[in-house]
């Protein structure tokens, strides 16, 4: 009988079939042997048949209000096992050791697990204790079943936690500060005591920049005090930085003792600041390290348009409106855009738009050993640095 | 009927092998198909972590993504990291959610899955001011561009920062534009335009518009002059009006202000359906609170610890689903975010205390430190214990770590002698350098005692001092825990370093018999 060839689709209908089937049962077999895999968490992988355990929790979800830092609070949560086989419950993890969970009458065992019969009824309780510098509060105990529907509950308590003072911001940071102008700054001081307090002394730690900087308060107005939930009394804070600041890094600490009828606080706010010359460059292409525009190598058939910006800050802010003295290498072209009041008029921008053209000469200023660098000098108009020398490092490719 | 027969020529050979290609190629396509649909499992877990480690961490903090079928796109979102760039590691790095490794892992495997991503980031990515603050804003934004984000807010600590830094930082790349944006600050001024305003991006076919904005409550803390900020509500309302011409699928906002201001704020634009506020509790709640308009709202929690990811089921009974995926260990650590760190590690290694502005402060009692060596000379027992506790190698746990922190201030300050635990600066005599100051390594002595280097000296003989200052000089160093008041100054010490971010696990009572140096306790 002459062998004859199946039909070459059949065969392909056949072998994808065959390759789905040992695919699909090798999957399913894996899902079987490890069901943590498929994502389902059982506290029995047991027989899915027959009667099951069913359970009910009416209540997930707890706010307790507002609690002291050190205080503490507890909350039950009830589980109901609704079907037809013991319901086993198992402690899983907290996500905050401030807050635990026991079940009623301790679990069995070591206390990690309870069976609660059918029909009946168990809890859960969840206690916290309210930590660190305060403010909300949220966390979660989970509980794992063998209710097949429901393999893992989660309870979550939320509430307030509440200092006995609080800064807002908690740190003053001050950018640009100027060393030929002076600087207010507020803050508010919150208490959440019973008492209003009563402050007793408000100072700058630093001897040295004490003479710099001047501090007062006052209690807070009824409307500062609205602003902020629970809180019960405070100051509105005030500082004055005086001229005359040296360059460089500030850093100090408010400190403002007060007292309530039964208690003495002492509240340090960290101060922190920088104090900078008057003229500063910032953009993308300004490089801070090596303190100049590094602009790489430009093809001029490409062409580059980069921005920089000169800021000013100062009493003689309003005096500087820059003029092109010097551009190398000629192919970069400058241009100055009109001056720009910014920050409530603390700060000047003036744009520095930098170009290189198809007609732009081919130049080589990269600043390496081989080939020094560029500038762009300005005349400034500020009285103490009447002209500005930004380097610049750009080779002009065609 | 076909029969067989030998091929007798070339050209029929060719004609029978030609017959049974398209077979095989719709056989192998359709086993692609097959095999793709079930390698592309849920993306529960980073690459090449094991079945028992993700067992291990969905039992501790909930299984994902439970009942999902792929989403059309999915938006993961983020925000408030406070400056952990990477957990700490103090009480094991496993212990620990959060930090840029997970999160990229996390994003690598909703991508592996087959799911369209889009990543937004509500802002505030550090906490502190200073030099350090500035270097880790850099490599944070650096972090977020490799992940592809495409939309960052700003938070307040972000904008304290100085505005050469931010500028630096945030600022196009190349021809990348910035992922930063927000409708009512500009730095440099609103019309510098060194951010967008707003953004729409595409993803799995849907339109997705984003914007942020600064709430009006915090703009006041922010005295950064650089920092242009306008009212909250005027300036989404030009934005909105923008937005709603993009034929959006979906608009997000990214508002930095406390749920309640977000709230108010969000009912006057029922435009956007996903409302990111920040404040709120540690963690995400459970379930995403349905606003008024319908919008839901996003809580991020604290510290970067989790991410909150919003799948788009169009034309399904459920078209937005939400699922709050904690960063633990079962995402496992990308090597590129890694190699972030390590990078900003050097930086602070290379700048050291002088680049990062850091210098000593005096101590408030004037003293000056001796190393817990000199407190060995008498106090045999106590040393014999700190010896035996791992207080005593807590410097080296810095430099095990990958990469190493030993030129961290954030982290030396509770792993040596002489520093400020919660300022993350030294006192005068405090730990330099191991090449300087070896004799200050590790969380010693004085950490708890106080600066003890007239009182050794005294006792040595090195210095002559009447009984009356011997005396006074051992008393400013004891420590006894037998008083309320004595046992609550010893538990504040222990509370500098064994904080609610660095030890949430800490208990007095519970931690104290490992270290119980109390002479006549041996």
């Amino acid at each position: 009988m002459p062998f004859r060839l199946p039909n070459p689709w059949l065969v392909a209908a056949v072998a994808a079939l065959i390759g789905s089937l040992t695919g699909g049962g090798t999957a399913l077999l894996r899902a079987r042997s490890t069901p943590l895999r498929s994502g389902s968490l059982r506290a029995d992988s047991s027989d899915q048949s027959g009667p099951r355990a069913q359970v009910d929790v009416p209540e997930t979800h707890f706010n307790f209000g507002r609690v002291s830092v050190g205080g503490t609070g507890s909350h039950s949560f009830f589980l109901r096992n609704t079907g037809m086989a013991p319901l086993v419950l198992t402690k899983g993890a907290t996500s905050c050791t401030c807050t635990v969970s026991d079940f009623d009458g301790g679990g069995t065992g070591d206390g990690s697990s309870q069976t609660v019969p059918p029909g009946g009824q168990t809890s859960v309780r969840i206690e916290w204790k309210g930590k660190g510098s305060g403010g909300a509060f949220r966390q979660r105990a989970t509980i794992f079943t063998n209710d097949p529907a429901r393999p893992e509950i989660a309870f979550e308590i939320e509430g307030d936690v509440i200092p006995s003072w609080k800064a807002v911001p908690a740190m003053i940071g001050l950018s640009g500060l100027s060393p030929g102008e002076s600087t207010a700054v507020t803050f508010n001081l919150y208490t959440y005591a019973k008492d209003p307090p009563e402050l007793k002394t408000i100072r700058v730690s630093s001897a040295e920049l004490a003479e710099k900087i001047s501090v007062t308060a006052e209690p807070l107005s009824t409307e500062a005090l609205a602003a902020e939930p629970a809180a019960t009394g405070g100051f509105l804070v005030r500082l004055n930085l005086a001229t005359g600041l040296p360059l460089g890094k500030l850093r100090t600490d408010v400190e403002a003792s007060f007292g309530f009828a039964d208690e003495e606080v002492v509240a340090t706010i960290p101060l922190q600041g920088v104090v900078t010359g008057d003229l500063m460059l910032v953009g993308p292409a300004w490089d801070r390290r090596s303190k100049a525009v590094r602009l790489g190598t430009v093809s001029r058939q490409k062409g580059m348009v980069t921005k920089l910006f000169l800021t000013v800050k100062g009493d003689a802010r309003d005096q500087v409106k820059p003029v092109l003295k010097e551009v190398i290498p000629a192919g970069l072209h400058v241009e100055i855009d009109e001056p720009a009041s910014i920050g409530g008029g603390g700060v000047v921008r003036i744009g520095l738009t930098l170009s290189i053209s198809a007609d732009s000469p081919p130049a080589n200023n990269l600043c390496t050993s081989a080939a020094s660098g560029g500038r762009i000098v300005l005349e400034t108009g500020h009285p103490d640095s009447p002209e500005l020398s930004i380097p610049v490092c750009v080779a002009i490719a065609e | 009927m076909s029969t067989f027969q030998p091929p007798a020529t070339s050209a029929s050979l060719t004609m029978r092998v030609s017959a049974w290609c398209k077979p095989i190629l719709v056989t192998s396509l359709l086993t692609l198909l097959v095999s793709g649909a079930t390698v592309a499992a849920q993306p529960d877990r980073g690459a090449g972590v094991t079945d028992e480690i993700e067992a291990e961490f969905r039992k501790r903090n909930g299984t994902l993504f439970a009942g999902w079928n792929p989403p059309q796109a999915v938006l993961a979102i983020t925000g408030e990291l406070d400056g952990y760039i990477e957990p700490c590691g103090c009480t094991g790095k496993e212990n620990q959610k959060g930090g840029l490794s997970r999160r990229q892992n996390f994003l690598q495997a909703l991508k592996a899955a087959g799911w369209p991503v889009v990543a937004v980031d509500l802002g505030g990515q550090v906490k502190r001011f200073g030099r350090q603050a500035e270097v880790k804003y850099q490599s944070i934004a650096d972090g977020l561009r490799q992940m592809n984000y495409s939309g960052i807010g700003f938070g307040p600590a972000d904008l304290r920062l100085p505005a050469e830094e931010l500028v630096a930082a945030v600022a196009s790349v190349g021809n990348e534009p910035t992922p930063f944006l927000c409708a009512n600050v500009g730095l440099l001024g609103l019309d510098a335009n060194l951010t967008p305003r707003f953004r729409v991006v595409e993803i799995g076919g849907l339109r997705i518009g984003i914007t942020a904005v600064l709430g009006d409550r915090l703009q006041k803390d922010i005295r950064n002059p650089a920092v242009e900020m306008a009212p909250a509500r005027s300036a989404l309302t030009d934005v909105a009006n923008l937005m709603a011409q993009g034929d959006c699928d979906h608009q997000i906002l990214l508002c930095w202000a406390s749920p309640a201001d977000t709230r108010e704020l969000a009912a006057d634009f029922p435009q956007f359906d996903i409302v990111v506020t920040a404040g709120g509790g540690d963690e995400p709640p459970a379930e995403l609170p349905t606003l008024p308009s319908g919008s839901r709202l996003v809580e991020l929690g604290h510290k970067g610890m989790f991410a909150v990811a919003i799948g788009f089921f169009p034309g399904s009974d459920k078209p937005l689903k939400s699922q709050r995926v904690p960063l633990d260990a079962r995402w496992g650590e990308a090597h590129d975010m890694i190699q972030l760190l390590g990078s900003y590690q050097r930086q602070l290694e290379s700048l050291g205390l002088e680049g990062l502005r850091l210098s000593a402060v005096r101590h408030p009692t004037g003293r000056r430190f001796a190393g817990s060596a000199a407190c060995s000379e008498c106090h045999e027992y106590a040393y014999e214990v700190w010896e035996g506790s791992s207080h005593a190698f807590a410097l080296t746990t810095l430099e095990e770590q990958d990469p190493r922190r030993d030129s961290d201030p954030e982290c030396l300050s509770c792993h040596v002698v002489g520093w400020a635990a919660q300022r993350f600066e030294p006192f005068e005599g405090g730990f330099l350098s191991m090449d300087k100051t070896p004799h200050l390594a590790h969380n010693g002595c004085e950490n708890c005692h106080g600066p003890a280097a007239a009182h050794a000296a005294v006792e040595r003989g090195d210095v002559r001092a009447s009984a009356t200052e011997r005396d006074r000089l051992r008393e400013e160093l004891v420590l006894s825990i037998d008083t309320p008041e004595g046992r609550q100054k010893a538990v504040n010490n222990c509370l500098e370093c064994h904080d609610l971010d660095n030890s949430p696990a800490f208990d007095f009572d519970e931690y104290w018999p490992a270290v119980d140096h109390t002479e006549g306790a041996e």
